[in-house]
């Protein structure tokens, strides 16, 4: 645990604040906490992950259980080991979950044949090949639930319960895999002409 | 590296569960909310047995040193809810001491009542069955509030969590069941008494363990915790 870091009282009251506004629901508060926090909670998460994608994730996942278990935390106790207290719970169940994913959702084959649909009259010609090497250029942490999703047609629900990360972390690895899809695609067809 | 800005996702999800919330009350007053858990105990065990098999009740200055006994068992519990809140974990100093405290108070709370009886072999296991069953019928359902009590936090140590709930349990029983055992030896103490506690202390571990891995999988959550409205904002997505 990262502890609380040696920055003033005065940032320490501020952020004490800003928690027991959240605990109002004041969703600006939220936001602050967030920017306040988020850098030193992406921080913790850099010394036991090296993936960049899982580290935002985690990110997001302590934020959410911030939001879960905002009960939890006893006004004007300290926020910051509250703080890091939770995102040690989030980092915990991320391991088990790793260790419990079934092997066979651990990776898939793109060498093999994905079905790729013709293209709608005037849309821009994609070949297939694109789509593969741009699928491959994705970390498969993002690439996995694209396809279970946009391919296979599993819910977020199932994907999330198939990888074992939550609902969100699925569709937000997913949303990151097709922005990242439509920008290489798109070089690649400006490459062609 | 540097990135304050809140996903899209992220804050759609808060703004859609955002609702004024009550923070939890402190360790030591959740604790006292148990009271009546230990009086149950500490009265019910006696009583129960005076009325199933007719046995005197205790003298009244056993019924002191059990009450002293409930205490520590509250005090085990305050301890156990303050390590189920993140970041107000408990030093390896405190959880040492505590322990301490409380084998100490156990050992002394039964040796000072020492009634050892000369008794067949037979008669010594039954009796050590008879102190580990009665202990788990009671506490068992006793064992129920504090897990609950601790499932409202997010412990991050959630087996040390229940092993502390199971102790608390256990100790709470341990006073009243003491008030109406008649072997007060050292072997059945240990083995009865302390097996009792042992079996508390490794089940509220179990269970809290299982409690939080389920907790994990999520959206269960979202129901343990009254969060439906958060599931349901992102269906509708």
């Amino acid at each position: 645990m990262s502890g609380p870091s040696p920055r003033e009282p005065a940032e320490e009251r501020r952020l004490i604040s800003l928690m027991t506004a959240y605990q109002n629901a004041d969703l600006k508060a939220f936001e602050e906490l967030y920017a306040s926090l988020a850098d030193d909670v992406r921080r913790y998460f850099t010394r036991t992950e090296r993936d960049r994608v899982s580290i935002h994730d985690l990110v997001q996942e302590t934020f959410l259980e911030i939001h879960r278990s905002r009960r939890t935390y006893l006004p004007p106790l300290p926020v910051r080991p509250w703080i890091f207290g939770i995102a040690r719970n989030v980092a915990a169940r991320s391991r088990r979950a790793a260790y419990l994913r079934p092997r066979e959702s651990a990776a898939f084959d793109l060498d093999g044949d994905l079905p790729v649909a013709p293209p709608a009259s005037g849309m821009q010609s994609v070949d297939a090949l694109d789509i593969d090497k741009a699928l491959a250029g994705l970390p498969a942490a993002t690439r996995e639930p694209w396809l279970l999703h946009h391919v296979f047609g599993f819910s977020f629900e199932s994907i999330a319960a198939r990888l074992g990360i939550t609902a969100m972390a699925a569709k937000l690895r997913s949303s990151r895999a097709t922005k990242a899809l439509r920008v290489a695609l798109r070089v690649t067809v400006r490459s062609e002409r | 590296m540097s990135d304050t800005r809140m996903p899209d996702a992220l804050f759609d999800a808060v703004k859609h569960d955002l609702r004024p919330v009550r923070p939890l009350a402190s360790p030591a007053r959740r604790a006292l909310v148990l009271f009546p858990v230990a009086i149950i105990l500490l009265v019910g065990m006696p009583l129960f047995w005076h009325w199933q098999v007719n046995a005197l009740l205790a003298p009244r200055s056993l019924w002191a040193l059990s009450g002293v006994e409930s205490v520590l068992s509250l005090a085990v519990l305050a301890a156990a809810f303050r390590e189920a809140i993140p970041g107000r974990e408990l030093s390896t100093r405190a959880l040492t001491v505590l322990t301490f405290v409380v084998v100490t108070g156990l050992l002394i709370a039964n040796a000072t009542t020492r009634t050892e009886s000369a008794v067949a072999i037979e008669t010594w296991t039954r009796w050590i069955r008879e102190c580990i069953s009665m202990t788990m019928t009671f506490s068992l359902p006793a064992l129920i509030a504090p897990a609950w009590l601790v499932s409202r936090a997010l412990p991050s140590r959630p087996a040390l969590t229940g092993a502390l709930c199971g102790l608390g349990v256990g100790v709470m029983a341990d006073a009243g069941l003491r008030l109406f055992c008649w072997d007060g030896g050292y072997s059945h103490v240990i083995l009865a008494h302390g097996g009792a506690i042992a079996i508390l202390v490794v089940m509220g571990a179990l269970s809290a363990a299982a409690v939080e891995r389920i907790k994990g999988a999520h959206l269960i959550c979202n129901r343990v915790c009254g969060f439906k409205s958060f599931s349901q904002a992102w269906r509708r997505k």
